[in-house]
């Protein structure tokens, strides 16, 4: 377990540095106090579960999920670097088992996500201010973002795996990165959208963590909840599953 | 008790062997060194010995524990520095040092220590803020050198830990090694440079393809194969095969080879009869000579040297 620690450290120190974590922070914050505010003259308060709620606190809330993609993007990635600069079988030669160096990556990643969410959500305070915020509420917010930055976690893992030795490793990433924010629910609310974004929002799943997120933090009686909560564990340890297995196949 | 036992390990990828038999024994407090050109499987037998390959065949004891059943044993015992490089591109060299010792589980004030000496013994210190990811690579090669003494250990493994670096830096970590070694710590060092073995090791062992071809003191080594030159004859016109297969049956020489149609070379340890020989031949044969001359041999002619006289 120490090992563990350890090596998520590492992965902590040598991922985020100050510029990285300003890019984690500055597209969230770009949302929150221009572009809700921009769309809050055409965009009307709207009804989500059974409440209102205004344009700019629904995007506000959203883009605190956006930061842990971003987070699982930058920490899962490190063994991308691990491996081109040669940190990764150098590890290997040291103290550790295999496993530990990936279980470290997983929980630097929760580190880096609940740590730049809690800066987020500060950030987005002055417009989410008003809303009654519940201690249940808040916990279980957290609880969504811890299991969804394992799953961006994951989803890095496997890309980074994949394309070990591949210049395309930052555009395949940005892409995946902008399909996933673009087709989800932080932006607008899946149930109003038109059928094929509908579709692809339902498999989306950053959707299922915006969702819970906002339920949890606004305190949305949401009837779907617990259901897409589900689906966003499921989702979450299908895709570490498969980071796993990819992992141990690695050859050194 | 030895640090490091192997018997007849083999590695193939895709059925070519990288070794084929490797048996040597090390003892603790030993710098062994392991000297070959490249391609000769230096860095495939450190991966094995560092349980970060499995041998296709064979057996291997590291600090008395088994490669295969006790590689975290191992790992916990050694240190490593790999030929390959490794760093992390946003750190600065102080901080890449003190992480590493970090993981290491080194107490905070030990680290403090072994950072500022680190710093002083590697000729650090002016760059010690600077990220790994712009410093020259020679600057990096002794980041990575420096940084695998930030935790103990029993043995060390260098794999050509001084490519990259010029003369005088290679010697000053060559001196820092040695240092070490007085200490009393054992070492497994490569390299492909003649003069870096006899300087370090108590014992070689030479390696081309795969195999050992003679494991010995320096001194020994020297004696023995310090008289092998290398002669090249080049004539204005094309040489005849039968000048060549003339010089081939003269059994002193150990290897004779055609490098161009003009162009001829003997490795033997008696160059004088190797020239006399030559000029006998080219007079038969009213070749004219461009030029003939005796040169140190290269690493790779030594081995070839001994490895066509051992058969
Ligand atoms: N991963 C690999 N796949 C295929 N061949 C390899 C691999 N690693 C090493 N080899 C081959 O094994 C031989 C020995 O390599 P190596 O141990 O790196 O030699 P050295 O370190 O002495 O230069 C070489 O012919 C090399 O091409
Ligand atoms: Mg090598």
């Amino acid at each position: 377990m120490r090992n563990i620690f350890r090596l998520a450290y590492r992965a902590f120190v040598s991922s985020l540095d100050k510029p990285t974590l300003f890019f984690i922070l500055i597209f969230p914050a770009f949302l929150i106090f221009v572009m809700g505010y921009a769309y809050s003259g055409i965009i009307p308060s709207f009804m989500l579960g059974g409440e209102t709620i205004s344009y700019p606190v629904f995007l506000a809330s959203g883009a605190v999920t956006l930061v842990v993609v971003n987070s699982g993007m930058t920490v899962g990635t490190i063994i991308w670097f691990d491996r081109k600069y040669g940190m990764y079988e150098q590890i290997l030669v040291g103290p550790f088992r295999r496993y530990e160096y990936m279980a470290g990556i997983i929980l630097a990643t929760i580190l880096v996500s609940l740590l730049s969410a809690g800066l987020a959500l500060t950030i987005a305070s002055p417009v989410l201010a008003g809303t009654p915020v519940t201690l249940p509420g808040l916990l279980y917010a957290g609880l969504t973002l811890a299991v969804g930055s394992v799953l961006f976690g994951s989803l890095a893992l496997i890309i980074s795996i994949h394309l070990r030795s591949s210049e395309s490793f930052n555009v395949v990433s940005n892409f995946i990165f902008f399909t996933i924010l673009f087709t989800s629910s932080v932006f607008y609310p899946a149930e109003y959208a038109p059928q094929p974004i509908k579709l692809v929002a339902e498999l989306n799943p950053l959707t299922y963590l915006a969702d819970a997120f906002r339920a949890g933090l606004l305190g949305i009686a949401d009837s779907n909840i617990l259901f897409k909560t589900g689906i966003l564990m499921a989702e979450g340890f299908a895709l570490l599953a498969v980071a796993s297995l990819m992992f141990s196949d690695i050859k050194a | 008790m030895y640090a490091i036992v192997a018997e007849s390990l083999v590695k193939t990828y895709g059925g070519v062997p990288a070794l084929d038999g490797v048996s040597f024994e090390v003892d603790r407090g030993e710098v062994f060194g392991f000297l070959g050109p490249n391609g000769a499987g230096k860095t495939t037998t450190i991966k094995i010995l560092t349980t970060l390959i499995k041998p296709t065949a064979g057996r291997a004891e590291v600090l008395g524990c088994d490669i295969y059943r006790m590689g975290h044993e191992i790992r916990r015992r050694i240190g490593v520095v790999q030929q390959q490089e490794s760093y992390e591109l946003n750190l600065s060299v102080e901080k890449a040092l003190d992480l590493y010792g970090f993981i290491w589980g080194v107490p905070r004030s030990r680290r403090r220590e072994l950072v500022d000496e680190l710093l002083i013994r590697f000729g650090l210190s002016e760059v010690r803020k600077v990220k790994a990811g712009d410093l020259s690579i020679g600057m990096r090669r002794r980041l990575q050198v420096a940084r695998e003494f930030m935790h103990d250990m029993e043995l060390l493994f260098l794999d050509e830990p001084t490519i990259g670096l010029d003369p005088i830096v290679r010697r000053q970590t060559l001196d820092f090694i040695k240092s070490k070694a007085r200490e009393g710590l054992t070492i497994f060092f490569t390299t492909h440079i003649l003069e870096e073995a006899e300087y370090l090791c108590d014992r070689i062992a030479m390696i081309n393809r795969g195999r050992i071809v003679v494991v010995d003191t320096p001194d020994n080594l020297k004696r023995e194969f310090g008289k092998i030159r290398k002669v090249e004859m080049r004539a204005k016109h094309s040489i005849p095969d039968d000048f060549i297969m003339r010089l081939m049956a003269d059994s002193s020489f150990d290897r004779v080879s055609r490098i161009d149609p003009q162009t001829v070379s003997v490795i033997c340890s008696t160059p004088g009869e190797a020239i006399a020989q030559m000029l006998r031949l080219a007079d038969k044969f009213r070749l004219e000579i461009v030029s003939i001359y005796a040169a140190e041999p290269t690493l790779e002619d030594v081995f070839i040297g001994i490895i066509t006289s051992d058969a």
